[in-house]
């Protein structure tokens, strides 16, 4: 399957979510932030990074970047994409996905393994995972902490939009084990057609042993199949 | 008609210390709820094996329930006591925040004590006035918005002198009952006042002690551990 992985002027995992892409058996294919076409891929992943340093705030540039008018007709016709990190930041600035990555309440920048409990299984990115499983992912970002109105946080629990929550080993969610403040430890959303989703950890970054951590696999091969 | 001075308690945005709990949540075990709460101080859960309650770094409470049954949570925010329902249900999916959660009171028996209780809906938003005379119109009032959740926005109720002054002692009592010293209590109108010297611990324990047997939302005068003039 031939994949588009969006290339902001600041990206920095664009090869790294190429290189997983390869690694699962498809075909990635870069495509520069200034393209119009996507030229005919079939799924679309934005990749984490600093998109335009980060200026004003995390993704509110990058989603003015002549490829976010065509990411956006091709979720409007249904197709799939995926935001990692910065590429979640940017689709919630862009309004395809609701909510914002606000500055982590540590005001630090955070880069470690963390637990996510899958909380909505059969999306696109949780196929074949049941709601409940732990899963170990890695996470570097100054801006993951998920923030929306009670109103809207409550709309998201009704639908499942809800994919992912931070938690403990055990799967019990706890201030602790919350890496940035993200409200109702929220850690990836899905739309509300479920075509386009988003996340904080890196599943990329996650794909092999050599790694560390393996459990970002069945993600990206959710995403793919 | 009330004899003597009438006392206006309880209006809608005062902080409560008092029956009705000011919210109520459903949730279910394996399930988790957040309160969204800026300036918490601290909080506790009723009975502490129903749930636990911790604080999250994005200003939110996050409640883990432990076991099915019915409880409460109180909630201490700037200086102020803020009590939840909470019910846990045994399993499925819980309704969300107060859905569900508000149900008619049983009035008839207050309805026959009080000279004046008056409960309707406008717009979708609920009212809840009445006139406490004495005692029994007061613990018949008490006994009835004990009974299950409610979060009446739209309370007014009007006390007389000897009504408070019942309710004062009432609350003075629980105090003694829970070895609580240190802590004044006192109307200044309707304004429950409190004085002394009491950690913050102590202050608020006598609040959660005091809510149980106190009728409508009532204003609070802190003039705790305050040097005399």
């Amino acid at each position: 399957m031939k994949v588009g992985v969006v290339v902001f002027p600041g990206s920095n995992c664009d090869h790294d979510a190429a290189h997983a892409l390869e690694l699962l058996g498809h075909e990635p294919l870069l495509l520069w932030h200034k393209e119009t076409s996507l030229q005919g891929v079939e799924r679309i992943l934005l990749p984490g990074g600093f998109s335009y340093g980060d200026y004003l705030r995390a993704g509110a540039l990058a989603r003015f970047s002549p490829i976010m008018a065509e990411v956006g007709r091709f979720a409007d016709r249904g197709g799939p994409v995926l935001g990692i990190c910065n590429g979640f930041q940017i689709l919630c600035e862009a309004g395809m996905l609701p909510g914002v990555l606000a500055r982590n309440a540590s005001l630090r920048f955070v880069c470690k393994h963390v637990h996510v409990r899958v909380e909505a299984g059969e999306s696109l990115l949780t196929r074949g995972l049941r709601p409940g499983t732990v899963l170990r992912l890695p996470i570097a970002h100054a801006d993951g902490n998920y923030t929306l109105d009670d109103a809207g946080l409550d709309a998201l629990e009704r639908s499942g939009q809800i994919l992912f929550r931070y938690c403990d080993e055990e799967g019990q969610l706890s201030a602790g084990a919350n890496p940035n403040g993200a409200m109702r430890a929220i850690a990836g959303v899905r739309s509300e057609r479920g075509n386009v989703v988003g996340l904080m950890p890196h599943p990329e970054r996650a794909c092999e042993g050599l790694l560390g951590a393996t459990d970002g696999r069945a993600l990206l091969e959710s995403f793919l199949s | 008609m009330i004899r003597g001075a009438i006392l206006l308690a309880a209006l809608a945005a005062a902080p409560a210390l008092a029956l009705p709990a000011d919210g109520a949540a459903t949730v279910a075990l394996g399930e988790v709820t957040f309160l969204r709460k800026n300036y918490l101080e601290a909080a506790t859960v009723d009975p502490p094996d129903l749930a636990t309650a911790e604080r999250m770094p994005s200003f939110e409470l996050l409640l883990t329930p432990k076991r099915a049954g019915e409880g409460l949570v109180f909630l201490h925010e700037d200086g102020q006591l803020e009590v939840v329902r909470l019910k846990v249900v045994g399993g499925g999916r819980a309704p969300l925040g107060a859905e569900g959660a508000q149900r008619p009171f049983d009035l008839s028996k207050a309805r026959a004590l009080c000279p004046h209780v008056e409960e309707r809906t406008v717009e979708g938003e609920r009212f809840f006035h009445a006139d406490v005379p004495g005692e029994a119109c007061r613990a018949a009032l008490l006994a009835a918005l004990a009974d299950g959740p409610y979060d009446a926005d739209h309370l007014r109720l009007t006390f007389s002198p000897e009504a408070l002054q019942s309710q004062l002692a009432a609350m003075q009592a629980r105090l003694d009952a829970a070895h609580l010293r240190g802590l004044g209590i006192s109307y200044t109108g309707a304004t429950l006042t409190l004085t002394g010297k009491v950690d913050s611990e102590t202050r608020r324990r006598a609040l959660e002690a005091m809510w149980p047997v106190t009728l409508g939302r009532m204003l609070i005068d802190d003039e705790t551990n305050r040097e005399e003039w």
